[in-house]
């Protein structure tokens, strides 16, 4: 089998030699001159790579209201519905918003959240107004669970600190993971799978078929 | 002392004196030896990714090897027992070439688990004044104490007794009939301790299961005497040193009763995984039936077993009293236990993983090229031994030739 | 012991020595020139070794829980030098030692989790593992599981699966990584102590101290770990420069690595990569001995699955259910 890593006896010799001294000489590795130019530093690196890029915790929802309010927009409901008053039954189809979907459950009534006659907050069981920014109080009008959960930092994503006190942190609220007309949590694209080892025996089935010898 | 370099001299010199038979065996081991370094070294120098292991099959046909060796190491003790506590007298004759057996096994052991480390090396982590020994916790670090304790005792023996005959003494019974009478507990205790170290695996069930330790040692008891059913035969035949049948027979009836007792272990282990169906039963499946699709494995056992079986039929038949047919069941019990353990006993530990996956494993080339380095080095360091042993022991190599046995120093 | 029934051909010490005449003494030493030649080119694959491979710093190097803090200051800026030299990137490598009092727990909610596998790339590119490529997830230290719904048999599990959009009608997600189990298995396997759980219960591995004996990776039932099977492959733009010695700096060849709850972020008082990054909050991280931290509350109050318990492991990873 030696024909295949087929050395010369010289290297053989050199080699014998580089058994002795390897563990000397790569003691002063560390004195070996490192050409600067060719080093990335820790904070180039950073600005390059964008350091965090691959912590990216944006929520999955950009939140139009919300974000409209913080920008200090000054788009008003009540500039429509001043005149287009509430209707409190699906007698006719949406002239406007018709893009909405409204997909919550048995929760199917535009009046049951939004303020019948302050458009620019919701309502609450009494009819008092919430306000926009509020909008976790109008959810745990029936997700009372959900609500207690969010409030001790269990449902929700996290950011910050684990060393800051839950009620301290910045919280995603409700709509920014939730759209609140189709509630259900959105289907996400899998990044890529793990492959079976290269170095490995075999191979693995195709997860279709694997996935259909289970069905049966 | 000086005397004991004229010794150690007259050793040297006789191991390269022989006959154009003995230099071709013994350079064909040294070449599959340096073969075999020569893919260690490719190794050391690129990494385990030169094996066939994976992080699924953590560990392969090193560990393979080892572990069915520590059980042909530990056979070299069937001679023991009857020698010394049975007080049978043909073993006395034969019960040092055991000993030299378990000395080339346990240094073959040790390579095996110094080619498995992904860090030879920082060895030294392992011995304490440098390391940090983590004793008694580590079931690796008892087999690490076992296994040098063994090959130390087995030295001290063999050495001892060698140098006795060498000078013409009498060996002085307290030097050494304490050792044999530890070494031999410390030869159950290094299989013991080699099954602990899968049974210790709480993750593993194929492993973690009380019938590995007895089974290993049945198996041990099986194999190792085969081995040196066929060795003490190529003595008698090529050098001239007579060992006559009785220690033959003597092992082929312990090889009987251990095959009986490893078939009924394995009818435990059998009935216990398959008869209830639990989920721990996947290994044994992968390893019998083949899982998902993956059946690897399925050939070797199935084949390991036949072989077990005949061998099993031979020992316990009156046909096995003719050497020829003892010898088939040797070498049919030596290979089938061999596969059996090799494959059957480490792989599917693996198999399918702790979280389910199904990763196969075979040795690559290098894996393999080294694997068979180090049995050639083992075969080359008992050639060896039995090179100087014989002479001395059959009395052609003495201190003092004309007073044979009677010197009081 | 007794002599043979052949008679023994008697040499002595001086007979045995006269045999060694001339011509012999020629022969053995064009054997020995043989031997020692063939043996040098079994080793020349040596000469593949790269620079630093091996050195005598490495060599004489304690384990890191005796090192004093001047030996370990000089180790970190030594490993800090050799990172630039071999991949072109200088990092920080920082000490990180455990905060005093915390205690880390995970937390991970099967309900929510929706099996996108952002945790486990996020765990890649955090621990600056070895890859081929972006899509590499070999080394992750973290496996996401599809199961079928009405069963948790792991070894019915898919690791690979592949679909347009998850989660699957009539499956769920189980992500698995390393449990920083109380009762460690890989703890009490290691014969060099070289992992050990620190007093924030966070297993570590002291990579220059690992012999590669992968008797851990037999050990642990939840596959946390992973084996440097040959040098990290790394481009400059993969790497994460903020590292730590026990964390997530690039490892050797040839050691055992695993998750360290990114113990170089969650030290300094941030969340682990994997948790950043989930996008639905199935995971919670935090400090148990605080009883109002999440991960209390959760233990506290919500239906707890431990995986594995039967192994007796007493992980400080729970899956918990909202539902």
């Amino acid at each position: 089998m030696l024909f295949y890593q087929r050395v010369e006896l010289k290297n053989g010799l050199l080699a014998t030699a580089l058994m002795v001294a390897v563990l000397v000489l790569n003691g002063c590795g560390s004195s070996d001159p490192v050409a600067d130019d060719e080093v990335l530093t820790a904070a180039q690196i950073a600005e390059q790579w964008g350091g965090t890029a691959h912590l990216a915790n944006d929520p999955v929802r950009p939140t139009g209201g919300l974000a409209l309010h913080r920008l200090g927009w000054t788009y008003d409901c009540m500039e429509c519905h001043r005149l287009l008053t509430a209707r409190w039954h699906h007698d006719r189809p949406l002239v406007e918003h018709r893009d909405l979907v409204l997909e919550h459950g048995a929760n199917r009534f535009c009046l049951n959240c939004h303020h019948p006659t302050n458009r620019n907050a919701f309502v609450d069981y009494d009819g008092a107004e919430i306000a926009e920014q509020d909008v976790v109080l109008l959810c745990a009008k029936c997700h009372g669970p959900t609500y207690r959960d969010w409030t001790r930092g269990i449902h929700g994503r996290q950011t910050g600190s684990w060393q800051t006190p839950v009620a301290d942190r910045p919280r995603l609220r409700c709509i920014q993971c939730h759209d609140p007309h189709r509630p259900t949590y959105p289907l996400l694209t899998p990044e890529s799978a793990p492959t079976y080892p290269v170095r490995a025996a075999g191979g693995h089935a195709p997860v279709a078929a694997h996935a259909a010898e289970q069905e049966h | 002392m000086k005397q004991y370099l004229v010794f150690l001299g007259n050793i040297a010199r006789i191991s390269f004196q022989g006959s154009w038979r003995f230099y071709a065996w013994m350079g064909f081991l040294t070449l599959i030896t340096l073969i075999g370094l020569n893919a260690y070294a490719r190794q050391f120098a690129h990494g385990l990714v030169t094996t066939g292991m994976t992080d699924q099959v953590s560990w392969g046909a090193y560990i393979s090897n080892f572990t069915y060796l520590v059980g042909i190491a530990a056979a070299a003790v069937m001679l023991v027992i009857p020698a010394y506590i049975y007080r049978n007298e043909p073993m006395h004759k034969v019960v040092l070439f055991g000993e030299m057996m378990a000395i080339a096994v346990i240094v073959m052991c040790l390579l095996f688990v110094m080619v498995d480390l992904g860090r030879a090396d920082r060895f030294h982590h392992m011995i304490p004044p440098f390391g940090i020994f983590n004793f008694p916790v580590s079931i690796l670090a008892w087999d690490v104490i076992v296994l040098n304790g063994y090959l130390l005792l087995n030295l001290h023996i063999v050495g001892y007794l060698m140098y006795s005959q060498y000078r013409g003494v009498k060996p002085t019974a307290k030097f050494y009939i304490p050792f044999v009478f530890v070494a031999i507990v410390w030869a159950i205790s290094i299989h013991t301790v080699t099954a602990f170290l899968y049974v210790s695996i709480g993750g593993r069930p194929y492993w973690n299961h009380p019938i590995i330790a007895p089974r290993f040692l049945a198996s041990a008891f099986t194999s190792g005497p085969a081995l040196l059913v066929i060795t003490f035969q190529i003595i008698r035949r090529w050098t001239k040193y007579w060992i006559g049948n009785e220690p033959i027979f003597t092992l082929r009836r312990i090889m009987a009763v251990a095959m009986i007792i490893n078939f009924f272990l394995l009818l435990c282990e059998v009935f216990t995984e398959f008869y209830v169906q639990t989920y721990h039963v996947a290994a044994s499946e992968y390893l019998y039936f083949g899982l998902h699709g993956h059946n690897g494995l399925v050939p070797w056992i199935w084949t390991a077993i036949a072989l077990e079986f005949v061998a099993l039929v031979l020992l316990v038949m009156p046909v096995s009293r003719q050497l020829k047919w003892l010898n088939v069941a040797c070498v049919l019990a030596f290979v089938g236990i061999g596969v059996e353990k090799g494959m059957g006993l480490i792989v599917p530990g693996f198999v399918p993983t702790p979280l389910g996956e199904v990763v196969e494993y075979l040795p690559s080339l290098n894996e393999f090229l080294i694997c068979i380095g180090i049995w050639a080095f083992g075969a080359l360091l008992y050639s060896w031994m039995l090179r100087v042993a014989i002479p001395i022991m059959d009395g052609s190599l003495r201190a003092r030739p004309d007073t044979p046995g009677g010197s009081s120093e | 012991m007794d002599s043979s029934q052949k008679p023994p051909e008697s040499r002595t010490v001086q007979e045995a020595a006269r045999a060694m005449d001339r011509r012999t003494f020629l022969k053995n030493t064009g054997l020995g020139a043989v031997g020692f030649l063939g043996f040098a080119a079994a080793l020349s694959p040596l000469l593949e070794l790269e620079k630093g491979d091996l050195s005598l710093d490495d060599f004489l190097q304690k384990h890191y829980r005796e090192l004093s803090g001047d030996e370990l200051e000089k180790i970190l800026r030594e490993l800090e030098r050799r990172t630039a030299r071999d991949f072109g990137v200088e990092p920080t490598i920082s000490d990180a030692r455990p905060v005093p009092g915390a205690e880390f727990v995970y937390a991970l909610n099967l309900s929510r989790c929706v099996g996108c596998r952002r945790c486990a790339h996020a765990c890649v590119k955090e621990n600056n593992q070895s890859r081929t490529s972006d899509q590499d997830l070999e080394g992750s230290f973290i496996r996401v599981l599809e199961l079928e719904n009405g069963s948790m048999n792991l070894e019915n599990s898919e690791h690979y699966y592949d679909p347009e959009l998850v989660p699957q009608e009539g499956k769920y997600y189980m992500p698995v990584q390393c449990h920083q189990c109380r009762n460690a298995p890989c703890v009490k396997a290691c014969p060099v102590q070289a992992t050990w759980t620190q007093d924030d219960g966070i297993t570590v591995v002291d990579y220059n101290w690992c012999i590669g004996c992968r008797y851990c990776m037999a050990a642990c039932p939840y596959y946390a770990r992973r084996f440097n099977f040959s040098k990290p492959k790394l481009e400059p733009q993969q790497i994460n420069p903020n590292q730590a010695y026990l964390g997530n700096r690039i490892r050797p060849k040839g050691v055992v690595e695993k998750c360290t709850y990114c113990l170089q972020r969650t030290r300094e008082g941030e969340y682990p990569a994997c948790m950043e990054v989930c996008p639905t909050g199935a995971r919670v991280f935090g400090n148990i001995t605080d009883p109002d931290s999440e991960v209390a509350q959760i233990i506290k109050d919500k239906r707890i699955y431990v995986l594995k318990e039967e192994v007796g492991t007493q992980p400080r990873f729970y899956y918990f259910f909202d539902k």
